[in-house]
């Protein structure tokens, strides 16, 4: 906190001096005709009537989207109910739950015959993967290697976008082909601070309540045959859980 | 002597009349303001961001609290100016402080109730163009219920007529001596500087200010901010009549 507080008063001090210095012109050397002032005013407030029926009309047409930051509970931020979303997904994928856990969304599906006791994993192009990839070993040799790809459900839709990679075999090779990186924007409307006073929905609330989703929660979950060995290179070394039910 | 009776509230509500004319030009310039507002907060009034090998998001956080803020610094330079040059309207009339007083808390009142609907609806204006302007992004939270909405308008008011009038007691006190001009942000800002310097903390005005911003029951918010409203117009009352005829 510090000096911020007096600095910005001194700034605020300097535009509220800025403006007075520009009523003396509009009320004192300027004289503006009431008639005209009345004019002006009463199109600006038709102006602002007429945006509060469009924006009513934009809310009626379906296009004004819930808001998706789960509602705190008292003495709670939303970063609490977020952690408790998290945990949940990842506590769910430790467990080797997640396909049948309803929090997480599954992004792409790829399934493959493979008969064969050697499989490297590895990304296209050797470019570097840095989100999870969970093997499970299944309880049987059935020849199938099952490709998954999960995001965790905040309910968000648009609000937290998924580039989903492509999953290809190639011969001895599963590989993670990763998409070109896609850019997003999303414009969150948040209540000025008289309403937030009394609903809790202002840029403080909310922004606050969305920085922990700021990281990856996207998981590849590839379910192997039993006695299937897995070799990985530089690209994912670092990524592989393996998951024990 | 004059044969006309008349009384206070009467010559209230002609200073009244008059002074909407005469202080037409501010509700110019509470456009101006607002306008303002509304050109600073369409870029948004925050961001955050997140960029993975696959994924560059961007938030753009939308709100019209600087609408809201600098339609509330309007609202402290209209109080601090009637106190400044109301009284030389006033002599235009046959009156005396307390009915120039009135016609100022008036004018004050209506001041605060145009400048609190139109800084609430010119949040719903930036809403709009944004959505407009923006159409092919996803957006979020655009909706606000009427019933908070309302909610929005009825602080937005208190706000503008608590800080009017803390406009007009600090415009009196500067009428009262010159010194006060200097000696208000004075006392106030080396205040706060001495008391971050030692505890870290500018607890004096954050513990003021969240008296009321803190408040979320809106009778509470009502009385707390009607009472202040209240103490500043009687110590208004009480340093005018101390105050000296002018010449």
């Amino acid at each position: 906190m510090g000096l911020y507080l007096p600095v910005g008063l001194f700034i605020l001090l300097l535009i509220a001096l800025l403006m007075a210095a520009g009523f003396k012109t509009w009320t004192g050397r300027v004289r503006l005709s009431f008639r005209r002032v009345w004019q002006v005013t009463g199109v600006y407030l038709a102006l602002l009537l007429a945006s509060l029926a469009v924006f009513y009309a934009l809310a009626a047409s379906g296009k004004a989207e819930t808001l998706p930051v789960p509602e705190k509970g008292p003495g709670e931020g939303g970063e609490n109910e977020y952690d408790r979303i998290l945990s949940a997904y990842y506590d769910a994928l430790f467990k080797g739950r997640l396909e049948e856990y309803q929090g997480a969304e599954l992004q792409g599906k790829w399934d493959f015959n493979y008969p064969e006791r050697r499989l490297l994993v590895r990304t296209a192009e050797k470019r570097p993967y840095y989100g999870i990839i969970a093997v499970e070993e299944k309880a049987a040799d059935d020849g199938r290697v099952e490709a998954r790809y999960y995001n965790v459900s905040l309910g968000g839709g648009d609000l937290f976008p998924v580039n989903p990679p492509e999953v290809k075999l190639a011969g001895e090779v599963l590989e993670i082909a990763l998409p070109r990186r896609k850019e997003f924007m999303t414009f969150f409307f948040c209540q000025d601070f008289t309403s937030a006073q009394f609903t809790g929905k202002g840029v403080a609330d909310i922004s606050s309540g969305l920085y922990i989703y700021h990281g990856d929660h996207q998981v590849l979950y590839l379910k192997v045959p039993r006695g299937l060995e897995i070799d990985t290179d530089a690209s994912i070394e670092h990524s592989v859980t393996f998951i024990e039910r | 002597m004059s044969l006309t009776k008349t009384s206070v509230p009467a010559v209230a509500w002609k200073q009244y009349r008059f002074k909407t004319k005469i202080y037409a030009g501010n509700l110019i310039t509470l456009l101006a303001a607002q306008l303002l507002g509304l050109l600073l907060s369409f870029r948004g009034v925050g961001f955050s961001g997140f960029s993975s090998e696959t994924v560059t998001h961007k938030i753009m956080y939308i709100s019209g609290d600087i609408i809201v803020v600098i339609t509330l610094i309007w609202a402290f330079v209209v109080g601090y100016n009637l106190a400044g040059s109301s009284f030389k309207q006033d002599f235009v009339f046959v009156s005396n402080r307390l009915s120039s007083h009135l016609s100022n808390i008036a004018y004050l009142l209506t001041s605060a109730v145009i400048a609190g609907v139109t800084a609430s609806l010119g949040g719903i204006l930036l809403r709009v163009l944004v959505v407009l302007a923006y159409g092919g992004q996803s957006h979020f939270g655009l909706f606000i219920p009427p019933l908070d909405l309302a909610g929005g308008i009825f602080a937005a008011i208190l706000y503008a007529l608590l800080v009017s009038a803390g406009g007009y007691l600090f415009g009196m006190l500067v009428q009262l001596s010159r010194a006060f001009i200097v000696l208000v942000p004075g006392l106030l800002i080396g205040a706060l500087y001495m008391e971050a310097k030692t505890t870290g903390q500018a607890r004096l005005l954050l513990d003021a200010v969240n008296f009321f911003v803190q408040e979320s029951s809106y009778f509470l918010f009502f009385v707390k901010v009607f009472l202040a409203v209240v103490l500043g117009f009687a110590l208004v009352i009480f340093f005018s009549q101390r105050m000296e005829v002018r010449k």
